[in-house]
């Protein structure tokens, strides 16, 4: 039998609440403020990237979210309960992977998450065994003969495997191969599909970009950005390099609409756009552009200049 | 109803307790083998024990050392089994939750579904049961060994002093999960709480030499326990409920604790 907590059903949400939202978070380590009044929501069916550098305070936010640190202020409500009582009730619905995830090194694979299934009180083993086959491990393998991706791969499906409604991982994809790492971005796309929320930090910033519809960056405790992943992309500035037959002047693309800056090299034109980018290569056309090489900002680019570079 | 955390503590400490429960038996029949000699010799050897300085034999409490109750209790229940039980009992207790945090499984298994509070009662009941399996090895070995080389002395009086022992190790292994709880480091846990049960035993043993320590006594579990005489002098059950209640009390202390402090990440 098992330790099966006495649950009470979590209420069903309404459609529009968050099923994390979190206000003025903060947790100080003696004079140190490791997280300075974080808020954020994450909707049903949203992915929240959690981005920022070592130390920014990431892990430590999950850490509290999961009642194994106290906040030092704020609030912070999953599916409506607060998550800061330590009640079991709560974690009954959120699947958590830990940054650095150890797992019991004696049992099998199957022995270890079976253990966490009879804690729950739940029988996954359908689900287990999808992800197993989806995930490539061998469930038969002691833990202490497992390399470090296989561990992450376990560690992954204990946090999946009960379905939640709220997923809080931390690095996901750590110490997994680019073909897994492809599974596991399918994986989350599809809980996200089914309704569940999910907070991803991470510092692969390829990962967020692509499976993000909000960005979250931290800078030593503090929130430095918050904003839809479309917002970002839409606001993000790019560089055009146009190449001309002849020798080429600035003048051409001066006050041209959404031309930020200019600067002409021989026969090449460095321009930086914002928005749209029509007019600027209408002005490149009338003056017979051979050649258009476009650098699009990305994710990285914004961390980049949000964050000073000995933090990053 | 099997708890899952109790089952699983107690599979990952088997090693442990199988080791434990082999040496204590190994002790126990080695001693036993002795007895026959013992015997045999016995007026030489009262003889030779009555010409010991009395400091010598206020101390090691040797009064009666030929007879089956003195024998054991001078041999086994004096020092060695105590010791046994309280290794077992402090080893395990210090790694209550420190041994969790300090491999970094605490993440793992205080984010599921399940109260700190119910977690450290399990891994209570798992090492109390754990120690009382180690004691019935004892009880069983002592009662077959008795009965062998035909060694007067009835069940009832050694599953006493076996239980005293038992209850010992319940003492000492609430402290280690105390101290675990309250430090999360398993080596610092282990450490203090061996070192105090030795501290306390010095004191016990010294007593009857210094009046301060004779003063402390009544305070002293080796007093509660081993003082009590459980081989020649009828049971009383203090001498199990008294270290039980303080073990209870220090686990309660230990759930206190824990419940406030931040975990350790790995």
């Amino acid at each position: 039998m098992t330790t099966a907590p006495k649950v009470t059903p979590l209420r069903a949400l309404p459609p529009a609440e968050p099923v994390l939202e979190v206000r003025g978070l903060s947790k100080w380590y003696g004079r140190t403020h490791a997280l300075d009044a974080l808020s954020l929501t994450v909707q049903p069916g949203e992915v929240v990237g959690f981005v920022g550098p070592n130390g920014a305070g990431k892990s430590t936010t999950l850490r509290i979210l999961m009642g194994l640190v106290s906040p030092s202020g704020g609030t912070a409500d999953i599916l409506g309960q607060s998550a800061l009582n330590g009640s079991p009730n709560v974690r009954s619905a959120v699947g958590y992977l830990p940054g650095s995830p150890a797992l019991y090194p004696r049992p099998t694979s199957r022995e270890c998450l079976r253990f966490l299934q009879r804690v729950r009180g739940i029988d996954c083993r359908a689900r287990v065994a999808e992800l197993s086959a989806r995930l490539e491990v061998d469930l038969e393998k002691h833990i202490h003969d497992l390399s470090r991706g296989n561990k992450q791969k376990i560690a992954l499906i204990a946090a999946l495997m009960h379905s939640p409604r709220l997923l809080l991982l931390d690095e996901p994809t750590s110490g997994l191969d680019p073909l897994v790492q492809r599974e596991v971005e399918r994986v989350l796309r599809e809980a996200a599909a089914d309704g569940v929320g999910i907070l991803l930090s991470s510092h692969v910033l390829s990962e967020v970009e692509a499976l993000a519809d909000r960005v979250v960056m931290l800078h030593q405790g503090r929130t430095v950005l918050s904003a839809a992943m479309a917002d970002i992309t839409g606001r993000l500035v790019q560089r055009l390099t146009f190449e001309f037959a002849d020798t080429a002047a600035e003048s051409w693309f001066e006050g041209v609409r959404g031309v930020a800056a200019v600067e002409a090299h021989a026969r090449h034109v460095e321009v930086t756009v914002n928005g749209s980018q029509a007019a600027a290569l209408d002005a490149a056309a009338k003056h017979g552009v051979i050649a258009v090489h476009s650098h699009e900002q990305r994710l990285e680019d914004v961390f980049t200049e949000l964050i000073p570079e000995r933090a990053a | 109803m099997i708890d899952a955390i109790v089952l699983r503590d107690a599979r990952e400490h088997w090693r442990m307790l199988l080791s434990w429960a082999i040496t204590a038996a190994a002790l126990i029949s080695l001693q036993l083998s002795v007895y026959p000699t013992v015997r045999e010799s016995s007026a030489g050897l009262q003889q030779f024990i009555e010409q010991y300085p009395e400091v010598f034999k206020k101390v090691f409490r040797i009064e009666d050392y030929t007879s089956a109750p003195g024998y054991l209790g001078t041999e086994l229940f004096s020092l060695m089994l105590p010791l046994v039980f309280i290794a077992v009992g402090a080893a395990w207790g210090s790694g209550f939750t420190a041994e969790e945090e300090e491999q970094g499984t605490a993440d793992l298994l205080f984010a599921l579904p399940v109260s700190r509070v119910r977690v450290m009662l399990a891994k209570g009941a798992a090492a109390f049961l754990s120690l009382t399996a180690v004691g019935i090895v004892c009880l069983g070995t002592l009662a077959v060994g008795t009965g062998w080389v035909d060694m007067s002395i009835g069940w009832r009086r050694l599953a006493a002093g076996t239980a005293v022992c038992v209850a010992l190790g319940a003492l000492f292994c609430a402290l280690g999960a105390l101290l675990g709880a309250a430090t999360g480091r398993k080596g610092a846990a282990l450490g203090i709480s061996v070192g105090l049960a030795l501290a306390l035993f010095v004191l016990y043993s010294l007593a009857p030499l210094v009046n301060t320590f004779d003063a402390a006594l009544p305070y002293n579990p080796f007093q509660w326990t081993l003082g009590s005489d459980p081989l020649t002098t009828a049971f009383t059950p203090g001498s199990v409920l008294k270290p039980v209640g303080v073990a209870i009390l220090a686990l309660a202390g230990a759930i206190a604790v824990f419940q406030r402090r931040d975990l350790r990440q790995l």
